[in-house]
């Protein structure tokens, strides 16, 4: 099995896609505030930005149209979300504050940049797998094998060939750790 | 300019006048626009290095509860065969409302209950196009929604539109297509078609584009449609009306163009009101019956006003973000 704990793995590309509400959870909780970074980065009004995010999800949710690379995915989504938003903000007329007609023109010229988007993608993928490589290469494993490909504690303890309390450790040991780098993130398990 | 004002800009530090100064810079070429893409980016990219997951929990807590919402809005517009089961659903609701925590078992019990059967496809400001099963393509207007089910049925292929939307149905002789447009029900073979059916409009118009249709209407006989016909409901009459098109004109929204032959005003302040997210005044209730013909090709809605004031004998001035139209 891959060491390397990726976010596009295909176990937990199927698990969203077939609707799996933990690995939607996880999905959730490890991109929300980075998606609502880039977007409020690009769109000033904070609560529109927020509502942008929630649309993502919801689309990601819905259509269940995931092929090989999440973070591709996620991130397209969001960008050509805030793409619809700024173009309809560039339309719709604004007498009185024509800065913020110039800035949405501005920055959907910026995100709509091929170039400078592959940036973002890349550092946007970078950030999430940092958050998880911190932990140690045993709890790792079993950690994606539990929680990113859906494997029963009983299925692991069979294919590492350990028991079932050390699976239940190294799990305990994983939250722990992702909650000293990730806080909230997985207040969940 | 240096780019330390730049990246100030960017960082949301700069004074009003650094501000200008900066959007002006940006404004003056390409290139300056490119340069400031990539710092932007550059920053963005280096500044979600430190973005803490903070709060996500109680924000799923809530989002989970919208996809709830969301699902039971789709089964109550459905029918009535499906009503008995959204009220379980909604008991069921009512019960993981109580408790204050979600349980995600429930999550996906409820889900599984429900995933199959209907999709739904919202397009607010952008067109859309859907695939459906049976490998038909519809295109989305803006502001409507489509409501398919996952899988059709064996006799038969039902959807159900609100708002316009461009049909081009793979042809299966065993197998009716039936579009649900309000009181109308629009049943074809195999064809391809256009269908406007705003809830705010005071009529539902279908056009045929290649092959037949049959407009059903409770128990009146079906009325048959050929190529580059229109038929045109009013609702408040309940009168059908057929009118020869150019039904290339009738689909021009799909690359971005309105096109108006002898519409009346209200009808075109109703799709430029939809097109631009804006909002019209018109005082004169004879203005509303005016009858404009013209083309806008991807206009901006300043355009759209200008060339409305030079070809047509109405003016407009902009208040509180509002449109007011008045006759010359």
């Amino acid at each position: 099995m891959n060491n390397n704990l990726n976010i596009n793995n295909s176990e937990f590309i199927d698990l969203i896609n077939e609707g799996d509400a933990n690995a939607f959870q996880l999905l959730f909780k490890l991109y929300r505030s980075k998606l609502l970074f880039i977007a409020n980065s690009y769109i000033s009004c904070n609560e529109d930005a927020e509502e942008i995010i929630q649309d993502v999800f919801l689309k990601v949710w819905s259509q269940k149209n995931i092929q090989t690379n999440i973070n591709g995915y996620i991130y397209t989504v969001t960008r050509n979300a805030c793409l619809d938003y700024l173009r309809k903000k560039k339309q719709t007329l604004n007498i009185e504050n024509n800065t913020q007609q110039i800035e949405a023109s501005i920055n959907y010229k910026a995100i709509a940049d091929d170039l400078a988007s592959s940036i973002i993608e890349k550092e946007l993928e970078e950030a999430i797998m940092n958050g998880i490589e911190f932990l140690p290469e045993k709890c790792k494993n079993v950690f994606v094998m539990s929680r990113i490909e859906g494997l029963k504690h009983k299925e692991i303890s069979k294919e590492l060939n350990i028991s079932t309390k050390t699976v239940e450790n190294h799990i305990t040991k994983a939250i722990k750790h992702m909650r000293l780098y990730l806080r909230e993130f997985l207040s969940f398990f | 300019m240096q780019e330390k004002y730049i990246i100030k800009y960017i960082e949301g530090k700069s004074t009003l006048s650094e501000k200008k100064k900066v959007l002006e810079w940006i404004r003056e070429s390409e290139s300056n626009q490119n340069k400031f893409n990539f710092l932007k980016a550059k920053y963005i990219g280096q500044a979600l290095k430190e973005i803490k997951n903070n709060n996500n929990e109680s924000h799923y807590i809530n989002f989970s509860k919208k996809i709830k919402n969301k699902k039971r809005y789709v089964f109550s517009s459905v029918g009535v065969a499906v009503l008995f089961l959204s009220v379980l659903l909604f008991w069921n609701y009512q019960e993981i409302n109580n408790n204050s925590y979600v349980n995600s078992k429930e999550l996906i019990k409820d889900k599984e209950e429900e995933k199959d059967l209907f999709n739904e496809i919202t397009s607010n400001s952008n067109e859309q196009e859907v695939i459906l099963p049976d490998g038909s393509i519809i295109s989305l207007n803006i502001d409507s929604k489509l409501i398919y089910p996952k899988k059709f049925k064996d006799t038969i292929r039902e959807v159900t539109l609100i708002g316009e939307a461009f049909f081009d149905i793979k042809r299966n002789v065993n197998k009716p297509f039936i579009v649900n447009a309000n009181e109308l029900k629009i049943r074809v073979l195999g064809t391809s078609f256009n269908v406007k059916s705003y809830e705010k409009d005071s009529k539902i118009e279908t056009t045929l584009v290649t092959g037949k249709v049959e407009l059903i209407k409770d128990k009146d006989t079906p009325i048959v449609l050929t190529p580059s016909q229109k038929a045109v409901f009013n609702k408040a009459e309940k009168k059908m009306k057929i009118e020869e098109v150019n039904s290339s004109d009738v689909i021009a929204w799909r690359e971005g163009k309105l096109i108006f032959n002898k519409t009346s005003l209200k009808d075109v302040i109703k799709d430029l009101e939809r097109k631009y997210q804006v909002q019209f005044v018109v005082s004169s209730e004879s203005l509303l019956e005016y009858e404009y013909t013209g083309t806008f090709d991807n206009l901006k809605i300043k355009e759209v006003l200008d060339l409305l004031s030079i070809s047509s004998p109405i003016k407009y001035s902009i208040k509180n973000e509002k449109i007011i139209l008045k006759m010359k």
